[in-house]
């Protein structure tokens, strides 16, 4: 049995750029979070577009073998065009993570600095890299996991939707099997910016459902957050069970 | 200028798609269930997509020529016993055709007392009816809002007050019909819809008097459980007011009140604390009594179902008022506190 919870705050900011939406089809469901780049209000645009899009492309197609790429690709040659008719190429783009979940498997794909993390029976088994200064930084073994969220680069991204790409740039998982016990994490930079990945797992392990999970964990980021200028931040919370 | 099939909107011919809603200017992969987008009916209305099909029928877009607005179109068409053919809605064996002719006329039946139920708030108006292709359609308004459905496809759980709020107005709507001797009888996310200061109904059930006929075209909304249709007389009086406390549990836990696609007979239900949602503990009770009830022995009015909200509402307003005084004892003892470290300070600095 899948359960789901999910949640958007605007934070401490004037408005909220953060998009999520999830939709459940015969059997199979997406779970999709972006969040938005750009002054003005043009990063809402971005991340309600790309998720609004990937909805309707879920929609329309029967069979999601190829639906993740799709997402990605489609999303972006939209939005780019969307930056032409509005003139703003500078502005309107947006990070995204995207969940598929069919009868027995899971896959995911990733853009920007939202992530996703996967855990089996309480215990976090991998996440998403982001693709962002700080990660590099990791990569090469100038800084720490640990350091990136207080990393002064840390909003610096190097891949997003809305750039132009020359290549693919955002990463696909490979399908996994689903388990009994497996929960999925997905959230914004607002988000895990201010909780770590031992108290996701402790929350996790001590929660009595998913929606328990992410309520207890929005306590714990509003208070880390609160009067720091807390930026956008959401979640959606997947368990298998 | 060409219609959209997916929004009602006009848009250039030039374009290969909408670009109000991005429904495709040529329709690939509709499903041979529902009427073709495009299709007219009684030489006034144009039928669009079809954006929600339940046991009962499909409900499409579609456009009111006459009068120039959008609208919704519902079609009787039991997917069970029912298939499509060239635009025409056929029963698909001989042995069903007296439950599809019963489940027919409950339909038209169902649609004249609607129909006269003129401005009536909460109630999605049905304006008209026809007969074509085969079977049955009614046309009402379209509401412009979010399904309970769409708002939890964008946040889940909602918040209990809110989910509290828009629990009370359904009872509220469901009373007032109960005065005019009706009742929804298919509750559900999908059926309700939040406008921006209102609750409305749409997709009411269809009242078939034959348990078999039911049983099989009907019994598909997981909101009510499965013994509520095993008796005519209850499930009248009793679909809605389960349905209500299942919708508001579906709300506030963020997951339904039945693992499997609906209710097994006395199958026990988790309760919103063991899955860590607070809630009064007397409104947990007398929600779960009532989720957990065998409806035939339980009798439960609308009017009871308000209460266990009600007096939600005022004890959490009790609870509330008892942190603030908290609050407030805590201040004035810092602030005494605060005074007492001052004087000393003053008394050192003198003495020194």
């Amino acid at each position: 049995m899948v359960t789901y919870a999910m949640f958007s705050r605007q934070g401490e900011r004037n408005n909220n750029e953060d998009s999520i939406r999830m939709k459940e089809k015969r059997g199979a469901s997406v779970f999709l979070l972006a969040d938005g780049l750009g002054g003005h209000g043009a990063g809402e645009v971005a991340s309600q577009m790309t998720v609004n899009y990937g909805i309707k492309l879920f929609e329309r197609l029967d069979s999601y073998d190829t639906y993740l790429k799709e997402l990605f690709e489609d999303g972006q040659r939209r939005l780019l065009n969307l930056q032409r008719i509005h003139n703003a190429s500078e502005q309107m783009k947006t990070t995204l993570v995207a969940l598929l979940i069919q009868k027995e498997t899971a896959a995911w794909g990733h853009i920007g600095d939202s992530r996703l993390y996967l855990f089996e029976d309480g215990i976090l088994k991998q996440r998403t890299l982001d693709h962002s200064v700080p990660q590099m930084l990791v990569k090469s073994g100038e800084i720490s996991e640990a350091d990136i969220r207080t990393h002064p680069d840390r909003n610096r991204l190097l891949r997003v939707m809305g750039n132009e790409w020359e290549r693919e740039t955002y990463d696909l998982s490979r399908p996994i099997r689903l388990t009994e016990g497996m929960s999925f994490l997905m959230c914004s930079d607002g988000f895990w910016e201010y909780i770590t990945e031992e108290w996701m797992e402790h929350t996790l392990r001590n929660a009595k459902s998913v929606a328990h999970w992410l309520n207890v964990m929005e306590k714990i980021v509003q208070e880390n957050g609160h009067g720091k200028q807390m930026d956008n931040f959401s979640a959606i919370g997947v368990w298998i069970r | 200028m060409i219609k959209c099939m997916g929004c009602m909107k006009d848009y250039s011919a030039q374009k290969q798609e909408c670009p109000y809603c991005g429904y495709p200017r040529e329709w690939k992969n509709v499903s041979t269930a529902c009427q073709r987008p495009g299709t007219m009916l009684g030489e006034r209305y144009i039928v669009g997509k079809a954006f929600h099909q339940d046991s009962i029928g499909i409900s499409y877009i579609g456009w009111d020529s006459l009068i120039e607005k959008k609208v919704v179109i519902k079609e009787y068409f039991p997917e069970k016993i029912a298939f499509r053919i060239d635009g025409q809605e056929i029963v698909s064996e001989p042995k069903w055709e007296k439950l599809y002719e019963a489940g027919k006329k409950a339909f038209v039946q169902e649609i004249e007392n609607w129909n006269h139920i003129d401005h009536m708030e909460g109630i999605a108006r049905v304006y008209d009816q026809a007969m074509q292709y085969g079977t049955v359609y009614y046309v009402r308004e379209y509401v412009n809002g979010m399904t309970i459905r769409q708002i939890l496809e964008r946040e889940n759980p909602i918040l209990f007050n809110r989910a509290r709020r828009w629990t009370r107005q359904v009872i509220h709507i469901l009373s007032q019909l109960e005065r005019l001797g009706l009742s929804h009888g298919n509750l559900s996310i999908d059926n309700v819809v939040i406008t921006d200061d209102a609750i409305v109904l749409t997709n009411f059930g269809v009242r078939v008097n034959d348990n078999r006929a039911r049983g099989i075209l009907f019994e598909e909304n997981p909101y009510i459980p499965r013994e509520v249709y095993e008796e005519t007389e209850i499930f009248w009086k009793k679909a809605d007011v389960y349905a209500v406390a299942a919708m508001f549990y579906r709300m506030v836990t963020g997951q339904m009140p039945y693992f499997q696609s609906r209710r097994i007979k006395k199958e026990k239900i988790t309760s919103p604390s063991e899955l860590g949602i607070r809630m009064q503990a007397e409104t947990e009770k007398q929600l779960m009594d009532l989720l957990n009830a065998d409806p035939k022995k339980k009798n439960v009015q609308l009017k009871k179902l308000d209460q266990i909200f009600l007096t939600t509402s005022q004890e959490m307003r009790s609870e509330s008022r008892k942190e603030k005084s908290k609050s407030y004892f805590l201040m004035i003892l810092i602030g005494i506190e605060g005074v007492i470290a001052l004087l000393l300070a003053i008394i050192l600095i003198v003495v020194w």
